[in-house]
């Protein structure tokens, strides 16, 4: 019940806010754009390299973020908790890991800034020149 | 016997019935049991599919091998399938179990979508099901659901065969058991339990009491007229019997049917079996007058009326002739045809006291000629048998000369011895169809029949006149020659009827008489001068 309460609540908070999500890599990254679907497979641990080949290193936001939950639904049609329940079979058959959680935007951009692998998301804002767009998502399906 | 065979069958009825039901049944139930049962396994199969769809799915979707491997080891666990196999990206990722290629068996799958994007087509799970044991269980649960049917047919069946010997079979089998041991007119009568009272079980005792009471109200009374008849039977078998007349029963051809004691005694007859009276003609052996006999027989049988005759019959101890007089009745027709009932009884002494009276009535009893009475009656028949034209012949009276002189002489035995020699003298010289009568006195009458031509009557006249030239020993030592006067009238010549023919006989003899006596004369008319009576 709280869960859902937040949820609507992060919701209309998000509605100016959380306008579009930039998914963001490293600049040096040769990856110059991405495919939602390319996106997808990279976050839901299909693909763990970018279509170049380059090996890709997901990160992600603390569970409970609204961002978080946006991005998901946005991305794969799925809440939260279905994502997490996918991740959770995953982990139980092992070898598989699901993307690193970082606590906020600016950890993530800091991060992506830093690693030429990393590929995270972020709500529409001003970024550091070392951190690129790949992908704009729209807030609505 | 019977009465168990009615039980056996009903029970080969009923038990025959029910095994064809079961059998049957059975087999429709079994197939169609079958069939479901491996249509749900089938469906359990695609159930346990789609229960791990969702995972393989991931698996098949992020190329999971791990997961792949668990998802199909988790299928596997399921004794309904020997296999299964994760296929993504064309690759297997996952496979536990037999696969299909040695399992030789169809496959039974599902297409896994990317869990992101149903459109998606990711991989495929496949299973390969354990047929020999969907089978195995189908055909238990087919074979216990038709084995249950066929127990509960049989039951049923049991029940049925229990039901109807308990409520038909037993009581008709009673029924039947009493039925045969009842003797109709012993009086007893089935009894029936109440439960059977209002069905067809009560009616049909009900229905065979009543016939068992008719049969026996006409045994009774069949009885009472069989008494009836056998006393009726004894009384006329007594009269048969015991009868003085002798009845006896003969076919049309004269054989004999039956007859009595009596016949056999009147007629002499040794009694015959039934069995020998064959083609035997009785009525030829019995009657001397048998055409006669049959004669009446064939009369009695067209005219479908009595008749009677005195006959006589043959008797074979002494060869007297004894009268009987037969009557003959037609006694209706049996298988061999027709039938005359006889009654004889024996009637030879009234046969010959007849002949006695009318000998003494028609006799003269001194000359044993006939009388007067008889002579007449002679005439008048030969008369009506003869009609005028037809039959001739001559009257002759008679008149002795003398006689009277002789009788005062000698007496009335010498007349007398006279008039019985001239008697036989006259008798012995015409024919016997001629009749000879003594009127009375001295006077005698003779017809001859057959005589028409007059010199034929001369000739006689003539010898009659010769024959008493021999003289008559009227006493001993005593010879006396005595002549006679004779008057001849001829029928129908000189009359046509009785009395003028004698009338006329008489004036010719009295002619005679006056003229010399000792001569015969003819009538002449011409002498009708002299009075009748003159004679008399």
């Amino acid at each position: 019940m709280a869960k859902v309460i937040m949820l609507i609540a992060a919701l209309i908070f998000s509605g100016q806010l959380q306008a579009e999500i930039l998914v963001i890599v490293n600049a040096q990254n040769s990856v110059s754009a991405l495919e939602k679907k390319q996106v997808m497979d990279l976050f839901m641990g299909r693909a763990s390299a970018f279509p170049n080949g380059q090996s890709a290193e997901t990160l992600d936001l603390k569970t409970g973020t609204p961002l978080r939950a946006h991005f998901y639904k946005i991305l794969t049609g799925k809440n939260e908790a279905q994502v997490d329940a996918y991740w959770a079979t995953l982990i139980f058959a092992g070898r598989m890991s699901p993307p690193k959680q970082l606590v906020d935007e600016q950890t993530l951009i800091a991060e992506v800034a830093r690693n030429t692998e990393a590929i995270a998301y972020v709500t529409r804002q001003a970024l550091p020149k070392n951190v690129k767009i790949v992908t704009e998502l729209p807030s609505h399906e | 016997m019977n009465i168990q065979s009615l039980h056996i069958k009903v029970s080969l009825s009923v038990a025959a019935a029910a095994l064809f039901v079961v059998l049957l049944s059975s087999q429709f139930f079994y197939q169609r049991s079958y069939e479901k049962s491996f249509a749900d396994s089938e469906r359990s199969v695609q159930q346990l599919l789609e229960t791990v769809q969702a995972t393989a799915a991931i698996a098949a979707y992020v190329g999971n091998r791990e997961l792949a491997q668990q998802v199909v080891t988790g299928l596997t666990q399921n004794d309904i399938v020997v296999g299964a196999k994760i296929v993504a990206n064309k690759e297997i990722i996952g496979q536990h179990g037999r696969t299909n290629a040695d399992a030789k068996q169809q496959l039974i799958s599902i297409s896994l979508n990317a869990p992101f994007d149903e459109k998606e087509k990711v991989g495929e799970l496949a299973v390969v099901p354990n047929f020999p044991l969907i089978a195995l269980r189908a055909r238990d649960s087919a074979m216990a659901t038709a084995i249950g049917l066929a127990a509960q047919a049989a039951v049923v069946a049991l029940l049925v065969l229990i039901l109807v010997y308990w409520m038909m079979t037993r009581p008709l089998s009673y029924l039947s058991g009493r039925l045969h041991r009842i003797t109709p007119g012993d009086g007893n009568r089935l009894d029936v339990a109440g439960v059977h009272r209002g069905d067809e079980i009560g009616l049909l005792a009900g229905d065979i009491n009543a016939l068992l009471h008719t049969v026996e109200t006409m045994l009774e009374e069949e009885r009472q007229l069989r008494h009836r008849v056998e006393l009726l039977e004894t009384r006329f078998r007594g009269i048969f019997e015991d009868s003085s007349a002798g009845i006896f029963l003969v076919r049309e051809r004269g054989t004999l049917v039956t007859a009595n004691p009596a016949f056999f005694h009147l007629t002499g007859l040794t009694e015959i079996p039934q069995s020998a009276t064959g083609d035997d003609n009785i009525i030829a052996r019995v009657f001397l007058d048998h055409e006669q006999a049959s004669s009446l027989i064939k009369l009695s049988l067209i005219s479908k009326r009595p008749h009677s005759a005195d006959l006589r019959i043959r008797t074979e101890q002494d060869n007297q002739v004894r009268w009987v007089h037969c009557i003959f009745s037609p006694a209706g027709n049996t298988q061999q045809g027709a039938t005359v009932e006889g009654v004889m009884y024996d009637v030879t002494q009234r046969k010959y006291s007849e002949e006695r009276i009318r000998e003494l009535a028609e006799k003269d009893s001194l000359t044993g000629l006939s009388n007067r009475q008889a002579a007449e009656s002679a005439l008048e028949e030969l008369i009506q048998q003869a009609p005028v034209g037809g039959k001739e012949f001559a009257v002759m009276l008679i008149d002795l000369d003398r006689f009277k002189t002789i009788n005062d002489t000698y007496g009335h035995d010498a007349g007398d011895k006279v008039l019985v020699t001239i008697a036989a003298r006259l008798r012995k010289l015409v024919r016997d169809s001629d009749v000879v009568a003594r009127l009375g006195g001295d006077e005698f009458l003779l017809i001859l029949n057959h005589a028409g031509k007059i010199d034929t009557i001369k000739r006689i006249a003539q010898k009659i006149l010769d024959a008493q030239q021999a003289p008559i020993e009227i006493q001993p030592g005593v010879l006396e020659k005595i002549g006679m006067s004779i008057g001849i009238a001829l029928y129908p010549e000189h009359g046509d009827n009785a009395l003028s023919v004698r009338k006329h006989a008489d004036q010719a003899m009295y002619i005679v008489k006056r003229q010399g006596k000792n001569n015969y004369a003819f009538y002449d008319p011409s002498d009708n001068d002299l009075p009748l009576t003159a004679n008399n």
